[in-house]
């Protein structure tokens, strides 16, 4: 069996205990969630923290209030979300990404918080410390090259959270807690473009809840492309969350952000394609010139499950289809959404 | 009341539900230590040196290389070219190089780590036109492992003179079998008292002939016992000799204290087989009115850098490379290449998958060239009984393939259903298709393979009135116990509950040959049969058994027997069905006793948008003789299409030097519950008189359909024909671009 | 351990087993382990609860499921000292004495466990969708196990024994 390396756990029971525990373990010390991304890579050898700071003991962490918006302890599990049925009928979007985050058992495990934080991904990375010593390791853990980009002085490992474009796209705000004290910021400014240093959260941070934006007139949709129906990371994601000038879907945009996941090292923020839909209706040409704005900023690198191409030639389609949803012309029939799934037992079988 | 053909519950079930299944995880002994492997960094190379880093009690460890071997440095199975240990060269990335045992777990990781391999790398071949080419030879003297050529007629001149000639190529990709259970073996060996070994496994008479070679030992020495096993596919049939082998060798070193080795998920996707990838090349000549004139096929497999078991892969896949279709004219060359890659081995279906698949889609590109609908090419050239398929053989089962296809087509309300779509796919972004597929799978080994093995079963009764099934057949999740006892029950004519199976034990079992080649349930419980009734004969004889008797009289029979007579035993050994006949050299004749024979039916969806293709629904309709058990033969099929639809469409191996880069089970992809769709069976039964009550093989059939029935249901809702396995959306985007860019 | 310590400096000098107390099938239990073992670890190792098994070690097959307070979770990726307090549920901890579960009889009936190495796993998932929705559709199981792989059965006689389970549960007779 792979093995964890070992290591030193600490139960603080406030989150001032788990901001200084961490101050105190310095460079050595992990936060420790729902374990669903740190784990294996503790086990493959990729992070190899000595002192793991377990949070499940902290209190404050589970917020969990619904008013005009949302506030939500990082600390939820995905479940949880998942079960809260108001908290769904809110945020459609939000649902959407939760239900779509690997499997039913992974999901009463991991957390808000951890998803936001996930570490990124790249078939270099993701590897068994054996594989990756044949290659001389990479850029991202012990080595010195990376081999997405061989010339490229980062890592191009890739941001593959659900949860992070939904954020992005929703406007959410995240608060971080440290021995210093506390610092609230936007969700986009949590994620920088850099494989390594994917987070602006300091070493010594706790991010401990996430404010959603009022609900009220809120469109937000996401759409995930990944093969199979469940456990696989996004390919390529597109969140999308407007607000119209009237109740009805033909009724023009007052505001509109379009996020792309899975395309880089952050959630990427396609401004200009949101900027192009303000003032006007959800025609076919204005979606059509929003999502090839969007599109444009979509340049994966060779480094996750699906071919390149196929993956940058799916991000136009996939943003006009998010915003066809957000305009009411019901669920899109693609990727998971029109899986088959399991329906009834074939009559007349043997 | 008779058990066959009735669903009795898995006899082993109780324990695997409640966990008390002992599996070879759960196994452990006094004393026992772990081992584990060190492997080549790269696709070939010589090993210049070993070096023991720093900081690590090598006096405390058990280390072993190729020096430490006693015998002869083979996995001995038919060639004997692949090494236990790789000496001065490694020819694949992950081979075996230097074994490590200790009681520590942690320890040996960290010792693993600390073993450095200095190597000189080597060129390496990696795909089959590389091979071909043989610019660098790997193997023998042109990288060719094994070569057949079946011939009939004259191709040459009915293709020149045929109405129509259609061209094609297809390729299929590796598969990793992804048994959920991993490989593991544990091992106790010394020089006095033998070797003995515990493990997931197939095959335990292939185990044993590999330990008696590296040890020189004789078969009283070396024992093979068979544990519980999560599933095998024919990834437990060859490689787990190569484990046991590595147990035993650390064990042996380490004074004959029990060694314990179990591959982790990554190891096992790195290092063990796969499905051997191929490419076939297809001509086709026919008439006007869609009669076969000729058919040309050059099938070529990757066998990976050993031969393993590549010959016999290939002359499956050979034999069934013209499908079930009567044509004069026939060339088939076959090729097994080696390459730099881990060896590939056997995986359910053996080759005909591959050939099938080839077969199978391109009958759809010719039906379309000839304006012939897929089902109408097919109904004109189906193989009848009396009539010869390619390798001669004249087929003697009751086959009737045109009521199975218009079974196929009518349950699956084809007719309806491609109209309905033709008129739906004008609209909107989804394409829906409907696809089929005409194939047969050959009961048990090809040509003399059975007459080789000369398989034998012993059935013994006890002193408490129970009988004991005795074989080296395995229970790896597919229902030999359950199909044995009912066999042996309905045989002895006696109820189930005092029929034993035990778990295969080379010291207690005799050798009815390996848990492959859908050969279990017909050919050993044809044996079992055989067996029952020479015992119930022999209780006859003896006069101790009324007729007619009761379950308690046979009890009553058998413990007066062991008691007046001692030992009750009886045997049987396999006999050729009468008029077999295989030429081995000519590669003609009698290639299988029986073949089962089924058509196949995909639905399909593709979205224009994503590419993705799905199959919303699969309707099978086969002909395996007498169905045994229909629980575990529904069970057999339906996950038999689970993995077809897998390597159809979502299982591809990606390769990175010779070396599996998608080694995990998030990133290589087999179906969940959210992608399988409804799967109809349908079983017709026509009783083969050498099979077990009338049962033919059937593991492996289901494998062989779905793959060319789903890509022609691609090709029917899109009008672009894909000739590669896996068709992921970014093959299917490619075969569209370039549909396009011909517009 | 002096000369394992001295090997390698990466890891931790100090080695202090920890000591929990937990819950399991219904028993209390102390159990002492190294801080680094995971639930399953602790369970096969530990315990001797081999029912529980491991596929990937990673999150990625769902064989090593289990309950923890009720809720399905992979216990290849919980940290043994996290179950403080708690109460695991394994496949050892479904059958009442000799009598199955009516999920684990509707599995061995209806063909629902062929290699069985998955079967622990699905089992304690499935009891648990059970227990929180008695009458599930066919694809409310789908969705509920979709986090287990099994390579066997092609899933169907396994969707086909929850749902019988979920009968015989509700009164009806097998």
């Amino acid at each position: 069996m792979m093995r964890l390396p070992r290591l030193r756990y600490v139960a603080p029971r406030t989150i001032r205990e788990a901001a200084a525990a961490l101050a105190d373990a310095g460079p050595e010390g992990a936060l420790l969630a729902g374990g669903t991304d740190l784990l294996p890579n503790m086990k493959r050898r990729q992070q190899v923290p000595r002192i793991l700071i377990g949070l499940r003991g902290v209190q404050g962490l589970r917020v969990r209030e619904l008013g005009e918006a949302a506030r939500l302890g990082a600390g939820l599990t995905l479940s949880e979300m998942l079960r809260d049925a108001a908290l769904c009928a809110a945020y459609p979007g939000l649902r959407r990404a939760v239900a779509s985050i690997s499997t039913p058992p992974l999901r009463n495990m991991g957390t808000l918080g951890g998803n936001l934080c996930l570490d990124t991904r790249c078939n270099y990375y993701n590897q068994s410390l054996e594989w990756r010593k044949a290659i001389d390791f990479c850029l991202k853990k012990d080595g010195t090259i990376c081999w997405v980009a061989p010339a490229s002085p980062r890592c191009w490992a890739v941001s593959s959270s659900d949860m992070a474009p939904l954020m992005v796209a929703l406007g959410a705000r995240v608060t971080l807690q440290s021995a210093q004290g506390e610092r609230e910021l936007a969700a986009e400014a949590l994620y920088v473009d850099d494989g390594i240093a994917y987070l602006s959260r300091r070493p010594d941070e706790v991010l401990t809840d996430v404010v959603l934006p009022p609900h009220a007139g809120l469109r937000c949709t996401y759409l995930k492309l990944r093969r199979r129906g469940a456990f696989d990371f996004p390919v390529l994601s597109v969140a999308a969350a407007l607000r119209l000038d009237g109740d009805h879907g033909d009724a023009p945009v007052r505001e509109a952000r379009l996020v792309l996941g899975a395309v880089g090292s952050h959630p990427v923020l396609a401004a200009e394609a949101g900027a192009l839909l303000v003032g006007r209706p959800l025609s076919e040409e204005a979606i059509r010139e929003a999502a090839e704005a969007a599109a444009r900023l979509a340049k994966p690198l060779d480094n996750t499950d699906y071919a390149l191409g196929w993956r940058k030639r799916m991000a136009g389609p996939l943003i006009a289809a998010a915003l066809r949803e957000l305009r009411g012309d019901g669920p899109p029939p693609h990727g998971e959404l029109a899986r088959a799934g399991v329906r009834g037992r074939p009559s007349g079988a043997c | 009341m008779p058990l066959v053909g009735t669903p009795v519950p898995r006899l082993e079930a109780p324990d695997k539900v409640t966990g008390a299944a002992c599996y070879v995880d759960d196994f452990a002994l006094p004393g026992m230590i772990y081992g584990v492997t060190v492997r080549s960094p790269g696709p070939r190379g010589r090993i210049r040196r070993i070096r023991l880093g720093d900081g690590i009690p090598w006096e405390e460890i058990t280390v072993v290389t190729a020096r430490d071997i006693p015998g002869d440095n083979v996995v001995a199975l038919i060639n004997d070219d692949q090494p236990c240990l790789a000496a001065e060269v490694y020819n694949h990335a992950e081979e075996a190089v230097v074994l490590l045992a200790h009681r520590d777990r942690a320890l040996l990781e960290r010792a693993r780590r600390q073993v450095h391999l200095d190597v000189e790398p080597l060129p390496p071949v990696l795909t089959i036109d590389d091979a071909l080419a043989a610019r660098e030879v790997i193997w023998g003297t042109d990288n060719i492992i094994k070569s057949y050529l079946v011939e009939q007629g004259d191709v040459e001149a009915a293709l020149r003179e045929a109405d129509l000639v259609v061209q094609g190529e297809y390729e299929t990709g590796a598969q990793e079998h992804l048994y959920i259970e991993p490989n593991g073996m544990v091992a106790v060996a010394t020089p006095e008292d033998g070797v003995t070994v515990w493990g997931s496994l197939q095959c335990p008479y292939y185990v044993q002939k590999a330990l008696m070679r590296l040890f020189r030992l004789p078969p009283e020495r070396t024992r093979v016992v068979q544990l519980e096993t999560g599933g095998g596919f024919g990834g437990k049939e060859d490689y787990p000799s190569m484990i046991a082998a590595h147990a035993a060798l650390l064990s042996w070193k380490a004074g004959g204290v029990p060694v314990k080795i179990v591959y982790d998920r990554t190891e096992d996707m790195l290092a063990t087989t796969k499905r051997h990838p191929s490419r076939t090349r297809h001509r086709t000549g026919l008439r006007r009115d869609g009669t076969l004139v000729a058919l040309d096929i050059d099938f070529v497999i990757d066998g990976g850098a050993y031969s393993t078991l590549s010959q016999v892969v290939l002359s499956r896949g050979t034999i069934h490379a013209a499908g079930p279709y009567r044509c004069d004219n026939v060339r088939i060359r076959g090729r097994a290449v080696a390459t730099n890659t881990p060896p590939r081995g056997a995986f359910r279906g053996f080759g005909a998958p591959q050939s099938l698949f080839a077969l199978e889609r391109h009958l759809d590109v010719v039906a379309r060239a000839a304006g012939l609908p897929p089902e109408e090419l097919r109904r004109r050239n189906f193989i009848r009984r009396g009539e010869r398929l390619a390798v001669g053989q004249q087929v003697r089962d009751g086959v009737d393939l045109p009521a199975l296809l218009e079974r196929a087509l009518q349950v699956s309300g084809w007719t309806e259903r491609k109209n309905r779509f033709r008129q739906e796919n004008q609209r909107g972004t989804i394409r829906r298709g409907l696809g089929l597929s005409c194939f047969l799978h050959g009961t048990g080994f090809t040509g003399s393979g059975e007459s080789h093995l000369a398989s034998t079963v012993a059935l013994e009764g006890t002193a408490e009135g129970r009988v004991r099934v005795l074989t080296s057949s395995t229970e790896i999740g597919q229902g030999t116990n359950t199909i044995f006892s009912q066999i042996a029950a309905d045989a002895l004519g006696v109820g189930g509950e005092i029929i034993e199976v035990p778990r295969p034990d080379t010291a207690a079992v005799p050798d009815s040959g390996p848990t492959v080649a859908s050969r279990t349930c017909t050919i050993v419980g044809k044996l079992i049969e055989t067996a029952a009734l020479s015992l119930r004969q022999q209780l006859l004889e003896e006069g101790l058994l009324p007729l007619p008797y009761t379950t308690g009289d046979f009890q009553a029979a058998c413990a007066a027997y062991v008691r007046q007579r001692g030992a009750l035993r009886a045997t049987a050994r396999y006999q050729p069905p009468p008029g077999i006949h295989w030429d081995e050299v000519r590669f003609r004749g009698d290639a299988y006793g029986a073949y089962s024979w089924a058509v196949y039916v995909a639905q399909v969806r593709v979205d224009l948008c994503t590419y993705q293709a799905q199959v919303e629904e699969f309707w099978t309709v086969q002909e395996v003789g007498r169905v045994v058990n229909p629980t575990l033969a529904a069970g057999q099929i339906e996950g038999g299409v689970a993995q077809a639809i897998g390597w159809a469409l979502y299982e591809h191996v990606a390769w990175q030097e010779g070396r599996m880069a998608n080694c995990r089970m998030t990133d290589y992809i087999i179906p969940t519950t959210m992608d399988i769709p409804p799967i109809h069976v349908w079983f017709e039964e026509a009783p083969y008189p050498y099979g077990a009550f009338g049962a033919k093989g059937l593991g492996e059939l289901p494998m062989d359909g779905p793959a060319p029935a789903i890509l022609n249901a691609i090709h029917d809702a899109l009008g672009v024909s894909i000739c590669r396995v896996p068709a992921t959306p970014e093959v299917i985007y490619d075969a569209l671009s370039r549909e396009e860019a011909l517009v | 351990m002096l000369t394992q310590d001295r090997a390698v400096q990466d890891e931790p000098a100090v080695r202090r087993k920890c000591l929990i107390g937990l819950t399991v099938n219904g028993e209390p239990q102390e159990v002492a382990f190294f801080p680094e073992k995971t639930l399953l670890e602790v369970l096969r190792e530990d315990l001797g609860l081999t029912g529980t098994k491991h596929g990937c070690e990673l999150g990625e097959c769902g064989a090593c499921a289990v309950l923890l307070d009720g809720q399905p979770v992979l216990s290849c990726l919980v940290l043994g000292l996290e179950c403080q307090g708690r109460e695991v549920l394994t496949v050892e901890g479904l059958a009442n004495g000799p009598e199955l579960h009516p999920l684990q009889a509707a599995l061995a009936d209806l063909g629902g466990t062929q290699c069985g190495y998955c079967t622990p796993g699905i089992l304690c998932v499935a009891l648990a969708l059970l227990r929180d929705n008695p009458a599930p559709t066919r694809a409310e199981i789908a969705e509920a196990l979709s986090g287990n792989l099994c390579r066997c059965t092609g899933y169907h006689q396994i969707l086909d024994a929850v749902q019988e389970a979920a009968r015989r549960m509700a009164g009806g007779q097998p």
